[in-house]
């Protein structure tokens, strides 16, 4: 930003309940983003509780004691705000942005909701919103073979199980559970209050104490320790489909690990868009018409995940070409033009990203509860700059595509699927 | 508004490309969005296909750089870069740092200049396009947007942006270069950049690279749609996808902005009609949304609902009589609420330069002519609730063209009698 790096501002407190709120202030922003991220998600999620972070993330919108559903949606577009909430495996996060002036409205909006009455008739109503839902990513085979894929490589590892449940899981969440999931999981200890943009930061406390005086709770600290993932290949089928659907897991590295951004680089060489690796191999021969990998850091742990999307008939072809390719990677590392490219297109992207307050939201927060200390766009590109391809062949020496696993989703069982191998 | 209200600077170069710039001076980025009037709608009878293929052989090398030289010339300036192709239009968009503009420039304008389109790159060009053509086929919400446009557009609108399959197996390289010859030239074509630039220097950088550009345009066809009816296509799918679409007042006509601001009552967030009435009260659905789509000159209503085959009939009927009930006028309350939420989203698009560059193209092509913010925010504010309510009284009441798709064919009761399909003329909406 043209912004001078010493204009923004960044701001940080923590309230006497142990709410954190967290702020970057830019004076040249023409709108406020404001976000509440409440450290909880599918993997905190007790066996007969599957699916109830996101089911609760949707319960939220139902509105609390004074305040019906239809009431927090109008109240929300009668700010102008563009707002919506997402669930993770690891968190909930509830977020709008509006013009500065409404800036404290909706600071009093997200707040509310996170005290969700929990009304039967809303609870029975969105039960059928949420089974929608899971009947939309059913006919996504994309999703779907993650999903599957994930629950297969992870294990009884509660990361395994999908954000959304199922629909067995989803009829069982009555009401009482639902709440005392809540209460477990929404204490003021577990959220971190987002700002970012323009706001008045002493009015925002303020107004912050006074909205959640009476919040109490702690939660009890997550169980962060490692799933115990297989490798090989595993698979299923699904007649109605057409093509072939790959996922790859293999090991990366942890939320607050150092080598989290040789990482996303490393996957960014391996499986960018348009002129990676897996690019060059696949897509752009014609022999896939996707082929992109990611890095996905979880708390205590991280795991490299990539999909693929190819005609039933090659799938043994493009999976043996994908497995050479990334064997070699590991063999003989990353050329140093391909690591400096992944530099400069991951820095320009986070300067996009960096336009806006709502694009700032999410790595403010995450950047704050991963590593302690909110980062600006500006460091955060230094860093991205920075990264010496050393870090990466430290990731590759661990050998990370020795124990890949894939997963496939076919249109139907063929002697060359991996799904009638032994694995 | 917070800031000054930019300027927009806007030229036509002697070649015929409308070159639009508006300076946003508080970014590092800029953001750029090239159309060429090039897609499924002008593409030839017998080559239906041939605009995805020019697309995605675009990105194969350029002025004597292969496919690879390219790419890595513009990571190297950190050049992140999309696009892709739709009925009437091929898109290029990219995104940079403002200090690269002088080397990005001429790399950009390279690939409409001088595209390598090399006999060695078509095959794997071809096999990506069919490989998209069969993933597009793989989802169902997909299908059913294909088949939803299909069904009402009679002019070759209607085609798929991905072609046909025959066709994209047969078109050979030297027919696809033959095509790009003869349509891949300025004339007809918007090239807007946003960010953080010297509006001077920099469109001086725009003639001087995108000025020697030369070639042929080809028209694109009129519009037209055919007359109103309901299909149902059968598939296997865990929901029943719905697909709905009737004629709204084109851009630029009288009645833009308030219809803008209705179709906001209707469909602007969870507060809005179709939300409030299709999932919030009864449940029937997680994802409801009703957009205006514009081509050439024809605006048209898309809405789309999934739903669990039992629930199908139920959803389609909602949807239907809250688009219909639309006529009946808005109330105070929701005027209010859509206008809020229209200004606010247009202030939050200023601030990024991609939502800029994409708005500034998108308006030439629709318009004639970019807006700047400023314009569009005071249009909002003139609106009074009776312009709008005066404009849904006098609306034609909606005419649908629909599509299901999924595991059942709903009944005759629930689609309304299957018409046969003749074409009408457009101008058929008052």
């Amino acid at each position: 930003m043209t912004v001078p790096a010493d204009a923004l501002r960044i701001d940080t407190e923590q309230l006497g309940n142990g709410l954190r709120v967290v702020g970057e202030y830019n004076p040249a922003a023409a709108s406020v983003a404001v976000g509440v991220v409440v450290e909880t998600g599918s993997r905190d999620e007790r066996a007969e509780e599957h699916g109830v972070s996101h089911f609760l993330e949707h319960l939220c919108f139902k509105g609390d004691e004074s305040r019906s559903g239809g009431d927090v949606s109008r109240a929300f577009d009668a700010l102008g705000a563009r707002y919506n909430a997402f669930t993770s495996e690891e968190r909930t996060v509830y977020y709008g942005a509006v013009l500065p002036e409404n800036g404290p409205q909706l600071l009093t909006l997200l707040t509310a909701m996170l005290r969700p009455a929990l009304r039967s008739d809303d609870v029975e109503l969105e039960r059928k919103v949420v089974l929608e839902e899971i009947a939309m990513y059913a006919d996504r085979p994309d999703a779907l073979v993650f999903e599957r894929g994930a629950s297969t490589y992870y294990g009884e590892h509660p990361y395994g199980r999908g954000v959304l449940g199922t629909e067995a899981s989803l009829r069982g969440l009555e009401r009482e559970r639902v709440r005392a999931y809540w209460q477990r999981r929404y204490t003021p200890d577990n959220q971190l209050v987002v700002l970012s943009g323009r706001y008045d930061w002493a009015a925002a406390l303020r107004q912050l104490e006074r909205l959640t005086r009476g919040w109490e709770g702690r939660a009890d600290p997550r169980d962060t320790s490692p799933p115990s993932c297989r490798g090989g290949e595993d698979g299923t089928t699904k007649p109605s489909l057409t093509r072939a659907h790959a996922a790859l897991f293999a090991p990366g590295v942890g939320r607050a690990d150092p080598d989290r951004t040789a990482a996303a680089l490393l996957a960014h060489v391996l499986g960018d868009d348009d002129n990676s690796l897996l690019y060059w191999t696949l897509v752009e021969p014609g022999l896939a018409d996707s082929a992109v990998v990611w890095h996905d850091p979880a708390d205590g742990f991280g795991s490299l995940q990539a999909y693929l999307g190819c005609a039933p008939d090659d799938l043994p072809r493009v999976l043996e070409l994908m497995r050479d390719a990334l064997a070699r990677v590991q063999a003989e590392g990353v050329p140093s033009a391909s690591w400096e490219q992944a530099q400069r297109s991951l820095a320009t992207g986070l300067t996009l990203r960096g336009e806006t307050p709502m694009g700032r939201l999410v790595s403010v927060a995450s950047s704050f509860l991963d590593r302690g200390r909110v980062r600006s766009v500006a460091e955060t590109v230094d860093e991205v700059l920075q990264t010496p391809l050393a870090r990466a062949e430290a990731l590759l020496a661990r050998r990370p595509f020795d124990d890949a696993f894939v997963f496939t989703l076919l249109p139907e069982a063929s002697p060359a699927a991996p799904a009638t191998r032994a694995s | 508004m917070t800031k000054p209200a930019p300027t927009l600077f806007d030229r036509t170069l002697p070649n015929g490309l409308r070159v639009v710039v508006e300076p946003m001076p508080w970014l590092a980025t800029v953001s750029s969005s090239l159309l060429l009037p090039i897609g499924a709608a002008n593409d030839p009878d017998d080559g239906i296909g041939a605009a995805a293929l020019l697309s995605e052989w675009l990105q194969r090398g350029a002025a004597g750089r292969d496919a690879r030289a390219q790419a890595a010339a513009l990571d190297a300036l950190g050049v992140r870069r999309g696009g892709g192709v739709g009925r009437e239009m091929l898109s290029l968009s990219a995104a940079f740092l403002g200090r690269d503009a002088a080397a990005v420039l001429p790399l950009l304008a390279d690939v409409v200049k001088a595209p390598g389109l090399s006999d060695d790159t078509f095959e794997n060009v071809r096999a990506l396009a069919l490989q998209d053509l069969a993933a597009a086929l793989d989802t169902p919400a997909q299908r059913a947007g294909e088949a939803l446009v299909a069904a009402y557009f009679a002019s070759h609108h209607g085609r798929s942006a991905y072609g046909l399959e025959a066709h994209l197996e047969a078109l050979s390289a030297a027919a696809v270069r033959r095509d790009a010859q003869a349509r891949l030239g300025p004339g007809g074509a918007v090239l807007a950049v946003a960010g953080g630039l010297d509006p001077e220097p920099f469109m001086a950088l725009l003639e001087n690279y995108f000025g020697v550009w030369q070639g042929p345009s080809r028209p694109l066809p009129e519009p037209r749609r055919r007359s109103p009816h309901a299909s149902s296509i059968e598939a296997e799918s865990a929901q029943v996808q719905i697909g709905l679409a009737t004629p709204l007042v084109g851009p630029g006509e009288p009645g833009w902005y308030p219809q803008q601001l209705a179709l906001a009552v209707l469909d602007g967030n969870m507060g809005a009609r179709l939300f409030s009435e299709v999932r919030e009260k009864r449940g029937l659905v997680y994802g409801v949304s009703a957009g205006t789509r514009v081509v050439r000159g024809h605006a048209y209503l898309a809405a789309r609902a999934a739903t669990t085959p039992e629930r199908a009939a139920e959803t389609l009927e909602v949807v239907a009589s809250e688009i219909r009930r639309l006529r009946d006028g808005v109330e105070r309350d929701e005027f209010e609420r859509a206008g809020v939420q229209l200004r606010a989203s247009l202030v939050m698009s200023g601030e990024a330069s991609g939502a800029r560059a994409s708005r500034l193209a998108s308006d030439v092509l629709h318009l004639g002519r970019p807006r700047g913010l400023h314009e569009v925010d005071q249009a909002l504010a003139g609106l009074s609730l009776e312009d709008v309510n005066e404009h849904l009284a006098a609306s034609a009441e909606p005419t649908f063209t629909t599509v299901t798709l999924g595991p059942v064919a709903l009944s005759e009761a629930a689609l309304g009698p299957a018409v046969p399909a003749a074409t009408v003329p457009l101008e058929a909406r008052a």
